[in-house]
């Protein structure tokens, strides 16, 4: 199964409501919401199942909906180079 | 040990504690103090706010400020939380795109087998700050050896930056400069201050910075990128020179010298910092910095016995030394403060100082 994980070409800042990141090839964006707390989360490298099931149980919410929200997110930031997938 | 330079003095003076004539609101420099002493909370209105963030962004200190409102020890109005925050993210996208060019430069350099290290920024935000969003900085400072100063200039341009302010005159930089001021050519926001010293004036031309270079750096690593910086007692005495000498972002400064001189993981680091300024002859900026950082911050709440702090209010400035702080202190002109070089130099680098400074007109250098 592969696992997300922080690119190691990351290069970041977190704070309570927004996560400031960027590439050497990209400049610096700004995710707000849960995004902090899912590149804490990812400190680790973990499936994005396990990713919407700890982040549902951080906001109280159904891991479907963090799911669904978290899937257009995790597709940016892994074609910024920002987030990779491992096996 | 044999350290003669801690004995006290019988004659003492402490320096003259000002800084440049800045007064900071005082729930900000309690922010400052967070986690250094403990803190006097406080409560700030609308009719606060503004000023409280302005010298904030002036100083670089809004993620010190946004943890003391996080902790609870400043009551923020709510209407004004967004402002705060924004403020806060915009300095952390300008630290973020910094260190986003300094992994370029870093590459270019170890390409280049250059002897450089990384000064203030990045190094301290990494290295000893609690977290590296406490730290801000707008700009990528590096020290060079002085034996790679051509290769890093030429290195700087190869990558597209450009040198606004050309050289004073042939050989000057290595002889008597603080250093060059780089910008991208592409955003000129973008900049690179190249070290040579650590300041301009009569203890700029005491830094004997090759010596630096002896010491095994630390590392921190960017993007996959190891990046050289000095080691922890000679990051305290750049910090110090920075905060006595550099003339800008006041409490950012004091908040580095004071983080640097209490960090429990170095306790003894000041005492390698004297040394260093001893062997260099700038005992008094040390001296100044930690007076003032402490009388500034009020760590004299709970470390008026901290030893550093001791040696630095006993320590004796001689009125030459005096005389060089003040200059540097009062924001004198650049040529001002480059006449105070000249006591320093000897027979025909004096010549050759005092015939480029005075061929010259134009700008000064702005590192």
């Amino acid at each position: 199964m592969t696992h997300l994980a922080r690119s190691p070409d990351a290069l970041w800042r977190a704070v309570t409501n927004a996560l400031i990141v960027a590439t050497p090839e990209h400049s610096p964006i700004v995710v707000s919401g849960s995004a902090p707390a899912m590149w804490a989360l990812l400190e680790e490298p973990c499936s994005r199942d396990q990713l919407a099931e700890d982040l549902a149980y951080v906001f109280g919410e159904q891991p479907e909906v963090i799911a669904a929200t978290l899937r257009p997110v995790i597709e940016d930031l892994l074609k910024r180079g920002i987030m990779i997938e491992v096996d | 040990m044999r350290r003669p330079w801690l004995k006290h003095r019988p004659d003492h003076r402490a320096p003259t504690v000002a800084w440049h004539g800045q007064r900071w609101a005082p729930s900000l420099i309690e922010a400052v103090a967070n986690g250094l002493r403990p803190i006097l909370p406080s409560t700030l209105g609308m009719h606060e706010v503004t000023e409280v963030l302005r010298q904030a962004s002036l100083d670089r200190v809004q993620g010190l400020l946004v943890a003391a409102v996080s902790e609870g020890f400043i009551q923020w109005p709510e209407a004004a939380r967004d402002d705060l925050h924004r403020a806060h993210v915009d300095a952390l996208i300008a630290s973020v795109e910094i260190e986003r060019r300094l992994v370029f430069v870093a590459r270019a350099f170890d390409n280049a087998a250059l002897r450089w290290r990384l000064l203030k920024g990045a190094a301290l935000a990494h290295l000893d700050y609690p977290a590296p969003a406490l730290r801000q900085f707008g700009d990528i400072d590096v020290l060079i050896h002085p034996g790679d100063w051509r290769a890093a200039c030429e290195t700087l341009t190869k990558i597209g930056f450009v040198r606004p302010s050309a050289e004073l005159a042939a050989d000057f930089d290595i002889r008597f400069a603080k250093g060059a001021t780089f910008v991208l050519a592409e955003r000129p926001d973008i900049e690179v201050d190249a070290h040579l010293r650590f300041a301009e004036g009569r203890f700029g031309a005491r830094c004997q910075t090759t010596t630096l270079f002896d010491t095994a750096p630390e590392h921190i690593t960017l993007a996959g990128t190891p990046i050289p910086i000095l080691a922890g007692h000679h990051r305290l005495l750049h910090a110090c020179f920075h905060e006595a000498l550099g003339g800008f972002r006041g409490l950012r400064a004091m908040s580095d010298v004071a983080r640097l001189t209490l960090a429990d993981s170095a306790p003894t680091r000041w005492i390698d910092t004297v040394e260093t300024a001893n062997a260099w002859h700038v005992e008094a900026v040390i001296a100044a910095a930690i007076n003032e950082t402490w009388v500034a911050l009020g760590l004299d709440l709970t470390h008026r016995d901290h030893p550093a702090r001791r040696w630095a209010s006993n320590y004796a400035v001689t009125s030459g030394d005096r005389r060089g702080l003040h200059t540097m202190q009062a924001s004198s002109s650049y040529r001002r403060q480059a006449l105070s070089t000249i006591p320093a130099l000897r027979g025909v680098d004096r010549l050759r100082y005092m015939s480029a400074l005075w061929q010259s007109r134009r700008k000064p250098p702005t590192t």
